[in-house]
């Protein structure tokens, strides 16, 4: 069972902000194209997704709109909001500090 | 930023809170719709419909695990949890009512009692003084009990030099007399400087406090106005006399204020110079007998006053010559409870020991609420079951079951508050726990510190008796409940919860079988002196010219009463047995000094009062003079300085800073100095006549026939020698002695009280596990009926078992017993550790206790038919 925990503090919502920021998207589709971008490599279960959405609507980053999905049916769009877009920026320049900061420990080891 | 994201998280926010059905709609059909679609996902994948719709849900860890995560991040979702909790626990408390009653009532007396004694302890220990800025109000003292009376010298002096206060002022607390309307009261007084009201910040509700030193006016009680002159409006201009001087009322206190003696009510207060009797003692600067309070500038700690204070105090020590004594350095404290150090002692021991009683009890009645709370999350295993398969997180569950004691604990803390607002009331009426001539009143407010202590306790009382039951609930397995499998665990779950209340209310019911033993034991101890068959009085002359005069009327009067039919024999003596007397520094010329208690004695009296005489001779008229030095001594006054030899004929020095050698003439049996059954006391004796300080004088009386029946006779006669004399108290010693035992009786009243509370809770505890474990073996107890076993031998193992644990709890309650009566003996004199015939009746108590909880889930256990119990299942 992976929870948003599995994940690197922080890292469900970085990654839900970026796929948000291509188009928006209902949570099944943002489910489907998680595994797709990811592959194996970072199960997000679709149980920690909605909560995680939840979290980030709350928070002001993303909005949501409920618009006729393709089966016809009603369905819940999310999208970055303006102040979700600059939080995805932030983020985004602080993952590439951390995962610099971290390759060049690990490489320090291997000298 | 901050305002942006806000307004961006805005509309969110305000759906999911203010429109909470339509949210949780919206909810629903978010998941129904990924549900929908992976399920279509898979069907593409070539999965049957019911497949790919179990993996769907499988996916998602639950729908409504997931739909409570997602609720989770709503803003305020601890609120709306915690409403809904509220709601649900109200549902579940009114679904049963009974049960709900009993744990309120459980709780609500334990809670009722510990706010109760603890508005005692408040009032006696921590209350700030009921005076504008108390915290500004501060009372000068030298650390000790003894160190907060001081000389009225040193008063002024500090008044003078100190610039620190706004104001300083001295009173001396005293007994004295109150004539209204010719009839005579003892009450306690204050002789004090006449910026007392405005330095304490206690504003009369009628009149003005003083305006000189000299002026013979008066402030009188509001019990004095209420009781003596029904409160009548025109009380100011009306007239008083104390110590026969007449005073004009010019103010009346409010109730809250009852003076700085207490719990001794103060019915008078005089300015500092209208009590001619007093100036000689003014004018000592080693006489301390004044208490002085003092009112901080607005600009200065209570710090910096302190450091004043004492250099001031180097001064004059520097001015007057060294003291003989060492005095420790002055301090100045706000006042917190009652400022009379000595009151707080007597008071805060017993409001403490109380204390830990009634703690004791509330812990019964939590651990009886949190064994009924177990038995019942047990019973409820299936609901808890549901709740958890529809998505309650563990946490979630606790939460609710915490829910559920809180409100119990909440009702119980309001049926707490009702009980204590009507003992407290009750207590400040039955206050006569200590044995006074004067009136004792003890103010008992449920104030904020009151509110706030019965608040914490129900809190308190949540956690403790529903902590573990909640986490017992919340461990509860959805697939076990379901199957039924309750009640194997309950049964063989040790019953220490029941051990423990047991052995509480064991040990407090041994400590009320020892107080009250010991009770019964003084009122058959032997004082040292005859009580039966004596009769005392109480008498004054206002007008006698003299303290020469006085004397001489005080012996015209006991020569009257001698010559009264059915009196033997006639004495007197400055304070009876019993009532506070001096005492001094004794010492053998080079030797440790000790202290004994004095007493002032005419002829006669030791024949009078029955005590022997072991050695030597009495006082004589050569005794009497000013400058005869004799004393007579008791036989442990003899012991101490004297092991080895008779004490008749030898000198022994006799005060604390002078010390004048004083010869031994005569040896008497020791007698109660203090209370009675007190361990001998070493006191010595010298001659009323030379000692007479201008003061009342006790007469005691030996009759022939009933004391009580020669009651109006003698005060028939005593009024008759006119002289306006004040005739006070005049009844049987007995009855005095037995009103000096009023303090055990309170005592013993009030922990018998709480003793049988406890008996009470824990027996009800008892018979609610006893009764619930019958209930989950009906079916086992069914089948071995139905084997063959007897009714009797069913009966006989279900109240077994219940004695099995009271036993258990009586055995460590008797190890824990001996430090807790040790405890309570070092604690209030003349109690003893129970004797093994009250500790063997303690036990058979509860015992017999025990059986009676067990006697009814026996018979009903015994009465069980088989047929019915297999058909149970």
């Amino acid at each position: 069972m992976s929870k948003p925990s599995d994940l690197v503090q922080g890292t469900l919502d970085l990654l839900l902000l970026k796929i948000l920021a291509l188009e928006p998207l209902h949570g099944w589709a943002i489910s489907q194209r998680l595994s797709q971008v990811s592959g194996d490599e970072l199960r997000v279960s679709d149980g920690s997704l909605y909560p995680a959405l939840y979290k980030l609507e709350q928070q002001g980053w993303i909005k949501a709109e409920w618009k006729t999905s393709e089966l016809g049916r009603r369905a819940k769009f999310y999208a970055l909001t303006a102040s979700g877009r600059r939080k995805l920026e932030e983020e985004t320049e602080e993952w590439r500090r951390l995962s610099s900061a971290i390759s060049r420990v690990i490489r320090l080891k291997e000298v | 930023m901050y305002l942006a994201r806000w307004l961006d998280a805005l509309p969110a926010r305000l759906h999911s809170l203010l429109r909470r059905h339509r949210a949780e709609a919206d909810l629903d059909d978010e998941l129904s719709f990924h549900l929908e679609m992976e399920t279509r996902a898979g069907q593409g994948r070539g999965m049957s419909r019911v497949e790919a719709e179990r993996r769907a849900r499988l996916a998602l860890h639950g729908v409504q695990q997931t739909k409570e995560r997602a609720r989770e991040m709503w803003p305020l979702a601890w609120a709306t949890d915690l409403i809904q909790d509220l709601r649900y626990a109200i549902r579940q408390i009114n679904r049963s009512p009974g049960f709900a009653a009993l744990a309120v009532l459980c709780l609500g007396v334990g809670i009722g009692a510990n706010t109760s004694i603890f508005s005692a302890l408040n009032s006696v220990l921590f209350r700030s003084f009921p005076a504008t800025d108390p915290d500004r109000l501060l009372m000068l003292s030298r650390g000790s009990a003894n160190g907060v009376l001081f000389s009225y010298p040193d008063f002024q002096d500090l008044q003078a030099r100190d610039g620190l206060f706004s104001g300083l002022t001295a009173s001396l607390p005293m007994e004295s007399d109150l004539e209204v309307d010719g009839v005579s009261e003892f009450v306690a007084a204050e002789v004090v400087t006449p910026n007392y009201g405005a330095v304490l910040g206690v504003a009369p509700i009628l009149g003005r406090w003083f305006t000189s030193e000299t002026e013979p006016v008066a402030v009188i009680s509001y019990a004095v106005w209420q009781n003596k002159f029904g409160g009548t409006p025109e009380i100011l201009g009306r007239t008083v006399a104390s110590e026969d001087q007449s005073y004009t009322i010019v103010g009346v206190t409010s109730q809250a204020f009852t003076g700085i003696f207490a719990p001794y009510r103060t019915d008078i207060w005089v300015p500092i110079r209208t009590r001619p009797r007093l100036a000689p003692m003014f004018a000592e600067r080693t006489r301390r007998f004044m208490m002085i309070f003092g009112r901080l500038r607005p600009d200065v700690t209570a710090r910096q006053a302190s450091a004043e204070l004492n250099s001031i105090d180097a001064q004059l020590v520097a001015e007057h010559g060294a003291r003989l004594e060492l005095l420790p350095p002055l301090v100045a404290e706000p006042i917190r409870g009652i400022p009379n150090p000595g009151g707080r002692q007597l008071v805060g021991l017993r409001a403490s020991l109380l204390m830990i009683v009634v703690g004791v009890v509330l812990l019964i009645a939590c651990v009886n609420v949190g064994n009924l709370l177990l038995v019942r999350g047990s019973v409820r295993q299936r609901e808890l079951a549901t709740r958890q398969a529809l998505g309650g997180t563990k946490s979630r569950l606790m939460r609710q079951l915490l829910t559920e004691s809180l409100v119990l604990a909440l009702g119980g803390g309001a049926t707490g508050l009702l009980l204590a607002m009507w003992t407290t009331r009750v207590l400040e009426r039955v206050q006569p726990s200590l044995p006074s001539t004067f009136p004792i009143e003890l103010d008992l407010p449920l104030d904020g510190r009151v509110l706030a202590f019965a608040m914490i306790l129900s809190l308190t009382t949540t956690v403790v008796c529903g902590l573990l039951p909640a986490w017992q609930g919340s461990k509860t397995n959805s697939v076990a409940g379901f199957k039924g499998e309750i009640g194997g665990a309950v049964r063989h779950r040790r019953p220490f919860g029941l051990v423990a209340q047991i052995v509480l209310s064991f040990v407090l019911l041994l400590i009320t079988a020892s107080v009250i033993e010991t009770l019964q034991r003084l009122q058959f101890t032997d004082p040292g002196f005859a009580v039966s068959g004596r009769l005392y009085a109480y008498i004054y002359f206002p007008a006698a010219p003299t303290s020469g005069a006085r004397l001489e009327l005080y012996a015209q009067a006991l020569d009257r009463l001698r010559a009264l039919p059915g009196v033997l024999s006639a004495s007197q003596t400055s304070a009876i047995p019993l009532m506070p007397s001096g005492s001094e520094c004794v010492s053998l010329s080079g030797g440790p000094q000790l202290r004994a208690s004095n007493g002032e004695i005419d002829r006669g009296y030791f024949h009078t009062m029955g005590i022997g005489m072991l050695a030597g001779r009495e006082f004589t008229a050569l005794d009497e003079p000013r400058e005869a030095a004799t004393i007579i001594v008791t036989d442990s006054f003899a012991k101490r300085l004297w092991p080895n030899k008779s004490p008749v004929g030898e000198q022994v020095l006799v005060g604390c800073q002078a010390p004048k050698p004083l010869e031994v003439i005569g040896v008497v049996r020791d007698s109660a100095v203090r209370t009675v059954g007190e361990p001998p006391q070493p006191r010595f004796y010298r001659p009323f006549a030379r000692q007479y300080d201008g003061g009342l004088t006790a007469l005691l009386l030996e009759t022939g026939t009933d004391p009580a029946g020669l009651v109006p006779a003698v005060r028939e006669t005593l009024t008759g020698m006119g002289q306006r004399i004040r005739v006070y108290a005049v009844q049987p010693l007995s009855t005095y002695i037995d009103q000096s035992l009023t303090s055990v009786r309170w005592m013993a009243m009030v922990l018998s009280g709480f003793g049988l509370l406890a008996l009470l809770l824990a027996g009800i505890g008892l018979y609610g596990v006893i009764a619930y474990r019958v209930s989950l073996r009906t079916q086992e107890i069914g089948v071995r009926m139905a084997l063959g076993a007897g009714r009797r031998t069913i009966f006989r193992e279900v109240v077994l078992q219940g004695l099995a644990i009271a036993i258990a709890g009586v055995v460590i309650g008797e190890v824990l017993a001996i430090p807790a009566t040790r405890a309570l003996a070092s604690m209030q004199a003349g109690i003893h550790p129970g004797s093994p015939s009250t500790h063997v009746a303690a036990a058979v108590i509860w015992i017999a206790v025990a059986f009676v909880a067990c006697y009814g889930p026996a018979s009903r256990a015994a009465r069980a038919d088989p047929m019915d119990a297999l058909r149970h299942e």
